[in-house]
């Protein structure tokens, strides 16, 4: 570790556990989030001399995520489709915490990308529509659509989800 | 703030409120940094990405058969054989997750497709639903509930566009061609014993490498007695500090040099994408 930038290093510990709490929101699981989040890393690290003392390095390394994030749905058509089927897996032995945070992610992974990325970033990262926008390279108007449409889809998954729970 | 935005806070707040423990970002950062440049070292080697490209692609891998092993020249040379004419492909994938010591969200898929490398055309579909034409410098993929294009199915992309794969997921989500390509750098190959399928007679060879650390392939080769690579077995194995990746494909290729024909999908059911 010794050959990292400490302020760089410094920088990891302060906000990496929020970097990759989006990352699984975008991503769906753990392991793929700390694959997106370090390979963020390692080419924010490539670009980090030439940030300036007063840059954002969350803003910097958000657009790279979302880049990344991108790059990885191109290389994974073969697998990743977007469906309006939730996936069946196991989370019954999971405690009832981990059973939500589950249920959430498998709902997110349920709705179109940009729509995923939208919601991520409008509700989680708290960005404004302007700067969604400007990272997703849309209009705000399309943000605000997605985020409206994101919601309702996220509600109908989530309900459907539980109701099919209860029934069972 | 309406109500359906605090419901969507608050829901998203809970979604990452299960984080294993055992995550460093930084612990495995020096190995990502190491990934990130041997990628970049070796990238004039690696396969791009895309079926169309293939043809191309397998005359870019530096072949080393005059010092290479007689298992692996024979080997490479099949893969690249197999590569340069049309063929039908039937593929099996199956993974799983070990978290914790309990297997995890296991998945199968199968899928059939079509390529002719030399044209530039392909066609797949796949059990999970994907599905995907390669044809005129552009990849479709079908899309089954477009949002902002509404009765447009296909995303056309440019092939070209699709680039190299980044870094551990490269292995996870490749192309056939993209698998032969990392098969011909299995640091060990050895004659397995003979094999055989409909029509066909030949050796099995196996194989085992990968570029080491949390990576490790393994499989099979089996060449019929034309030289050409029949059925590929390919098992890899990533290991994170979270959790361990098993995934297993089986590709059997058949009808080579038979006539492929694709078509794009019709200009008013596609749309630019992603």
């Amino acid at each position: 570790m010794a050959d990292i930038d400490e302020r760089f290093a410094a920088y990891v510990h302060e906000r990496g556990g929020h970097h990759l709490r989006a990352a699984v929101l975008l991503t769906g699981d753990w392991h793929a989030a700390e694959d997106l989040v370090q390979e963020s890393l390692v080419k924010l690290y490539r670009a980090w001399p030439r940030l300036r003392a007063d840059g954002d390095p969350d803003a910097y390394l958000r657009r790279i995520m979302v880049n990344t994030r991108r790059s990885w749905w191109r290389a994974r058509w073969r697998r990743e489709t977007p469906s309006d089927e939730l996936p069946e897996t196991v989370i019954a032995d999971f405690g009832d915490g981990q059973a939500l945070a589950a249920q959430v992610r498998q709902a997110l992974q349920a709705l179109p990308r940009q729509q995923r990325a939208v919601l991520v970033l409008r509700y989680y990262a708290d960005l404004p529509e302007a700067e969604v926008a400007d990272l997703l390279g849309c209009s705000p108007g399309t943000v605000k659509t997605h985020a409206h449409r994101g919601l309702r889809a996220l509600r109908e998954h989530l309900g459907e989800d539980r109701h099919e729970r209860r029934g069972n | 703030m309406n109500d359906a935005e605090t419901e969507a806070r608050r829901l998203l707040a809970a979604a990452t409120e299960d984080m294993p423990p055992g995550i460093g970002l930084l612990d495995g950062f020096a190995a990502a940094r190491r990934r990130d440049r041997a990628r970049r070292t070796r990238r004039g080697a690696v396969l791009s990405a895309g079926i169309a490209v293939a043809a191309a692609a397998v005359t870019a891998v530096t072949l080393t058969i005059g010092s290479a092993p007689p298992a692996l020249a024979t080997v490479t040379s099949a893969l690249t054989r197999t590569l340069t004419q049309s063929y039908q492909l039937a593929e099996q994938d199956s993974s799983y997750y070990i978290w914790n010591g309990r297997m995890r969200y296991p998945a199968h898929d199968t899928c059939t497709s079509e390529a002719d490398p030399a044209r530039h055309l392909a066609a797949a579909s796949c059990s999970g639903g994907v599905r995907a034409r390669v044809v005129g410098g552009y990849t479709y993929l079908y899309v089954p509930h477009p949002v902002d294009h509404p009765g447009r199915h296909w995303a056309r992309i440019p092939t070209a566009s699709l680039g190299q794969l980044p870094s551990i997921n490269s292995f996870t989500t490749a192309t056939p061609q993209q698998m032969l390509a990392e098969i011909k750098k299995a640091d060990k190959v050895t004659v397995a014993g003979p094999a055989s399928g409909p029509g066909w007679t030949g050796t099995r060879y196996a194989f085992s490498g990968g570029p080491g650390g949390e990576i490790k392939l393994s499989g099979t080769v089996s060449v019929d007695q034309q030289g050409r690579a029949r059925v590929l077995v390919l098992a890899i194995r990533l290991t994170s500090a979270i959790n361990v990746f098993v995934t297993t494909q089986v590709l059997t290729f058949s009808d080579f040099g038979a006539p492929v024909t694709v078509t794009p999908p019709p200009a008013d059911q596609t749309f630019s994408g992603p």
